[in-house]
């Protein structure tokens, strides 16, 4: 059994590692320290630039990891990811919508493109569970990465057709969104995402059992006294709900919903008490890690932090379908 | 025997577009019995105990739990009264056997830490304790089914809890096992609890149920006392399979 962590480490482990990870990113920049700390425009930068882009680095990859904990535990696919199974497209179309809108004159309220996006994320899931659901067995695995597919290719098809009738400005707003980038960051994002969290840190520990049950399966799930439909309904919710707000506030960031949970599962086993704070505590770290190294590869340029996750995610991705190849070939 | 059953199904009726795949079923469940449901596949036995178990909803006919109806109960209720343990289906994650077994408290809302000691009895008495820190998916058929017995085995322990519902529960266990599971039927049916089980196995029916329902075809072929059910007669035509009874076992020709 795979637990090289338990109660007590995980703790530890999710009280420090954030600290340092934080810190580093925010002293990791092209200019050295002494101007961060002490020049007027280093205040400014470290303040306004700064501390909401590490922060909010560190908030999104949280909440992607959170989504891909979820998915994953309810759809029972450990290759189920808020990116691969359209999610974050559906959510990408939602707000590229309301920027062409908006560049078209119409005047809507400045929340409309997170409320947008959750509708386009929550559509895009609900097609993808009707299709994807149920068992372990590979066909329901198929089906949902199949899916998956159909959505994201419908989704990327949807933005070329808005890119297509998009203003140049809006144009580029919409390719910011496809790719992903933490420039946008400011100090309501970090408390956006910060007030969504915290209401999932309110609803979830108590609930965090009921995902081991559905592991077992729907039937286990429901003779141990789980609501399996219900259930179901509450992660889509939730599961929209952190994508939209992460989508509107970064674009589409691949791989961190799918690698952190894995991650977790390799040091802890599956229980979802140890495997989700642990999750949500890599997931924040990695993207932390990953949008430090997009802002300082090519300084004073930035790379879009959705290439620098896809780039690592991808192999990293392929490595865990080829573990999951031999163990099925195995049994 | 208690004259009130504990559960009671009136006219349970599953139908499949225009195919009844099990038909007018009434039988009685009293507190402290051991039924076995017997039939050839696709009799229908484990469709009538999901249907019991809640799992599946009838097109027509009812079910009474403890005298009322079941239709006003919640998902939670059912667990608190009914344990039902499905054929085995497998994980795709790496749950360890003690963290499954644990599972079994969740319906009552017992906590790991006050399940505990019940908890580790489980998994002594099915004899899974030298595998508790093992990946669920990396153990045998039989032990994997162990695990799961043991897991139902908690929920029934707990306050409240009168049904045990069983599908097919020693297909995958040897012999020593098989008779294990049966001294821990035994045990909870001394305590009064109901225990309904599908088996394959006529004579271990013979031996052991207190009453058999014999399906076929989606209905109650005959119900009662074992040996008054399972007559070479009736199990022959059942099964269309040629039936002795040598002595007090039934063998095919």
């Amino acid at each position: 059994m795979n637990q090289l962590l338990r109660g007590k480490h995980i703790l530890l482990l999710c009280l420090l590692l954030p600290p340092v990870c934080l810190a580093l990113a925010i002293v990791s920049g092209s200019q050295p320290l002494e101007w961060l700390f002490s020049t007027d425009i280093g205040q400014t930068v470290l303040w306004q630039i700064r501390l909401p882009r590490v922060f909010m680095a560190f908030l999104i990859g949280a909440s992607l990891a959170g989504a891909g904990v979820l998915i994953q535990g309810v759809v029972r696919n450990p290759l189920a990811d808020p990116g691969l199974i359209g999610v974050s497209g559906g959510a990408a179309v939602g707000a590229a919508l309301f920027v062409v809108l908006t560049a078209a004159g119409l005047t809507l309220p400045f929340w409309g493109q997170s409320l947008m996006a959750f509708v386009g994320g929550f559509a895009a899931l609900m097609v993808v569970m009707r299709l994807g659901f149920s068992g372990s067995s590979l066909q329901a695995m198929s089906f949902l990465i199949l899916a998956g597919i159909a959505v994201n290719v419908m989704a990327s098809a949807l933005i070329g057709l808005l890119s297509y009738v998009a203003t140049d400005d809006a144009l580029r707003q919409i390719t910011f969104w496809s790719l992903g980038s933490l420039a946008a960051a400011d100090w309501h994002w970090v408390i956006a995402m910060s007030l969504l969290l915290l209401a999932a840190c309110f609803y979830w520990p108590t609930r965090l059992r009921a995902l081991d049950a559905l592991l077992l399966g729907d039937v286990e799930a429901r003779s141990m006294g789980v609501s399996v439909g219900r259930m179901q309904l509450i992660v889509v919710i939730w599961v929209a709900l952190l994508v939209a707000l992460s989508v509107s506030a970064s674009g589409v960031i691949g791989f961190v919903g799918l690698i952190s949970p894995h991650l977790a599962r390799l040091l802890t086993g599956a229980s979802h008490r140890r495997v989700m704070p642990l999750a949500v505590v890599l997931g924040g770290c990695l993207l932390v890690a990953a949008d430090t190294l997009s802002r300082t590869l090519i300084a004073p340029a930035e790379l879009p932090i959705g290439i620098v996750t896809t780039l690592l995610g991808a192999p990293l991705f392929i490595a865990l379908m080829m573990r999951e190849k031999r163990r099925l070939a195995w049994q | 025997m208690a004259v009130n059953p504990v559960i009671e199904t009136r006219g349970l009726t599953l139908q499949v577009r225009d195919a009844a795949v099990v038909g007018d079923i009434s039988v009685r469940f009293q507190a402290g019995e051991l039924v076995m449901l017997v039939g050839p596949n696709g009799a229908g036995k484990s469709t009538l105990l999901r249907m019991l178990a809640g799992q599946q909803q009838p097109s027509r006919g009812g079910l009474l739990f403890a005298g009322r109806s079941s239709r006003s109960m919640r998902r939670d209720e059912w667990a608190r009264h009914i344990t039902y343990v499905p054929q085995l289906s497998a994980l795709s994650f790496p749950l360890s056997v003690e963290e499954v077994v644990s599972l079994g408290g969740m319906a009552h809302g017992r906590s790991v830490v006050a399940l505990r000691q019940q908890v580790q009895e489980a998994l002594r008495l099915w004899e899974i304790d030298y595998l508790a820190r093992r990946d669920v998916r990396l153990l045998s058929g039989g032990e994997q089914q162990r695990c799961q017995l043991a897991r139902s085995w908690v929920q029934v322990q707990q306050e409240g809890s009168a049904l045990w519902l069983l599908d097919e529960p020693l297909s995958a266990l040897d012999l020593r096992h098989q008779q294990q599971c049966m001294a821990r039927v035994r045990e909870l049916t001394a305590a009064g609890k109901t225990v309904v089980m599908v088996v394959h196995d006529l004579n271990l029916a013979r031996r052991h149920a207190d009453r058999v329902v014999l399906m076929g075809c989606g209905r109650v072929v005959a119900d009662g006392a074992a040996t008054e059910v399972l007559t070479a007669r009736q199990v022959a035509d059942t099964f269309r399979l040629d039936i002795e009874l040598d002595g007090d076992y039934l063998r095919w020709r």
